[in-house]
């Protein structure tokens, strides 16, 4: 485990925290604001019923969710009180088809005549808010068109303190959030990264005791040819040598990509060349067309061996198991490298992604030798690489495709 | 050509021995770096073998002693040479990563062998102007 994961983690936590403030804070706020919205709904409501808001002296005026003749009565739409008249700030206006009558006029931010001008555009709606703080309603009583506008900037006041305390509020923990996350991060993923590190040391150990003792079996196998000669026995004694000297250097050069943080650029370009000219020699009896579009200069932070074994293992599976013509391709591209390998096959057309599960061969593979296992430590480089490996075959041709 | 092989498995050491033998070398065998520090100072080498885990002198010290005698040497890893820090008189000519086959360490003596030849070729003309 290394740095990139811990720090993607912090990124990831960070993100997600944001991400449930912002809804959380947004559900509160639109709550808030859609009950300003109804409470400044029942005063224009109250507004149409009684117009002047007068009490005539015997009729007390009957606020919604208030006590009729009482003061201060809070009913459960929102606060209602007989001394609203006092405090509420607003303008009638009346319209028939000649012209607009300001009716009833309890407001001083705005002039008579802008009352009636600015009615005399709302009375085409129905109810709403206007010039940000204004609650509107458009009612019909007879034959007039009534348009009542009251001013609720004092009482949006306190939802507009909320917003910005919840923005700021927001921020703040996402920010808090994320220092904390990185401060704490290395002791968080302390037992995970002993964890991955003793289960890569126990690889590498592993790894490291079949090495000799392979290479003692191939000595002395070939001093048993060179007394007794070469037999069945022997020669499959070097196969199965062969075939486990290449798996054990596939683990070594896994391991040593999945350290890439410590690797230096290395050049692909030149690497798939040689891998390819090899191949082409190789392969040289089997009149296959090899041909090769590689962007020169491409580099990539890692491992030679690795990079090496990768593009080995790709270019030469692509020749063996090519009918006529094997392709490869290098780029660059948005700061990733994309190879490239396709060869025709009489494989049907599909993804074929199976190819990268260990010890599984295509029917395209009978009677070619192979273990099953290189295309899969393949897609464990690249993927220890952060990179991604697809396979597919489509239009008579398999397509390998390597993002790293 | 007059090999020493130094290595600290028992049967990679007995195994090598046996083939190199059966090429046609002459090979002399030393189980520790002790035994090959004393193996050395009777002289007559062409080629040293080993490995980098020697016991009783280390190979760091073994190298050194070759070095210091001339005789070119071929190091046998089970890591990356680059993973081995060592100084320039603790270095050798070539190495070799466990596993490999016989025909690997062949090539590599011999490519020691033959830029081994060229320096000494290089040396005597050196000398012989002077």
């Amino acid at each position: 485990m290394n740095n990139k994961v811990r720090r993607r983690f912090v990124y990831s936590a960070t993100a997600a925290i944001f991400v449930l403030l912002t809804v959380l804070l947004s559900i509160i706020n639109g709550i808030n604001f859609t009950m300003a919205a109804n409470d400044a709904d029942q005063l224009t409501r109250m507004i149409s019923e009684d117009p002047g808001l007068k009490n005539n002296g015997e009729t007390p005026v009957t606020v919604p969710g208030g006590n009729a003749g009482q003061g201060g009565g809070f009913g459960p739409m929102g606060p209602a009180s007989p001394e609203i008249r006092f405090s509420l700030r607003y303008f009638t206006v009346s319209f028939t088809e000649e012209s607009g009558k300001l009716e009833y006029y309890n407001i001083s931010a705005v002039t008579e005549d802008e009352a009636v001008a600015w009615a005399q555009k709302l009375a085409g709606e129905t109810t709403g808010w206007t010039r940000g703080t204004y609650r509107y309603r458009v009612y019909i009583r007879g034959d007039k068109t009534f348009v009542t506008v009251i001013d609720q900037g004092r009482e949006l006041l306190p939802s507009y303190r909320i917003l910005l305390i919840s923005v700021i509020g927001g921020l703040l923990c996402t920010a808090i959030s994320f220092f904390i996350l990185l401060a704490v991060g290395k002791k968080l993923f302390k037992p995970l990264e002993e964890a991955d590190r003793k289960q890569r040391q126990f690889i590498s150990d592993a790894e490291a005791e079949f090495k000799v003792p392979l290479t003692v079996i191939g000595a002395n196998t070939e001093l048993i040819e060179r007394r007794n000669g070469a037999s069945e026995q022997t020669r499959s004694i070097n196969r199965q040598v062969k075939k486990m000297t290449a798996l054990v250097k596939r683990l070594s050069a896994l391991a040593i990509f999945e350290d890439r943080e410590s690797g230096s650029a290395v050049n692909v370009s030149d690497i798939l060349t040689d891998a390819v000219n090899g191949a082409k020699q190789r392969f040289d009896g089997r009149n296959i067309a090899v041909t090769a579009q590689i962007e020169p200069g491409v580099t990539l932070r890692g491992s030679e061996e690795a990079i090496r074994g990768i593009c080995a293992q790709i270019v030469d599976n692509g020749v063996k198991f090519a009918l006529t013509d094997a392709r490869f391709s290098l780029r660059s591209a948005g700061g990733r490298i994309v190879l490239e390998a396709s060869n025709d096959t009489r494989l049907p057309d599909g993804g074929a992604d199976q190819v990268f599960d260990r010890f599984t061969r295509l029917e395209n593979a009978e009677g070619i030798e192979g273990d099953g296992l290189g295309l899969a430590f393949v897609k464990d480089a690249v993927r220890a690489g952060d990179g991604r490996a697809e396979a597919r075959v489509a239009d008579g041709r398999f397509i390998l495709k390597i993002s790293l | 050509m007059r090999i020493l092989i130094a290595l600290s498995d028992r049967d990679l050491l007995t195994g090598y021995a046996a083939l190199l033998t059966s090429d046609g070398e002459e090979v002399v065998i030393a189980f520790d770096g002790a035994q090959a520090a004393a193996k050395l100072q009777e002289g007559g080498y062409d080629l040293a073998i080993l490995d980098a885990e020697l016991s009783r002198i280390g190979s760091k010290r073994v190298l050194r002693l070759l070095n210091e005698t001339g005789v070119p040497s071929v190091m046998l890893l089970k890591s990356r040479p680059e993973d081995l820090p060592a100084s320039e008189e603790q270095k050798a000519n070539a190495y070799l990563t466990f596993p490999f086959f016989p025909d690997e360490l062949r090539n590599a003596m011999a490519s020691v062998m033959k830029s081994h030849d060229h320096t000494v070729g290089d040396r005597r003309m050196i000398q012989n102007e002077q």
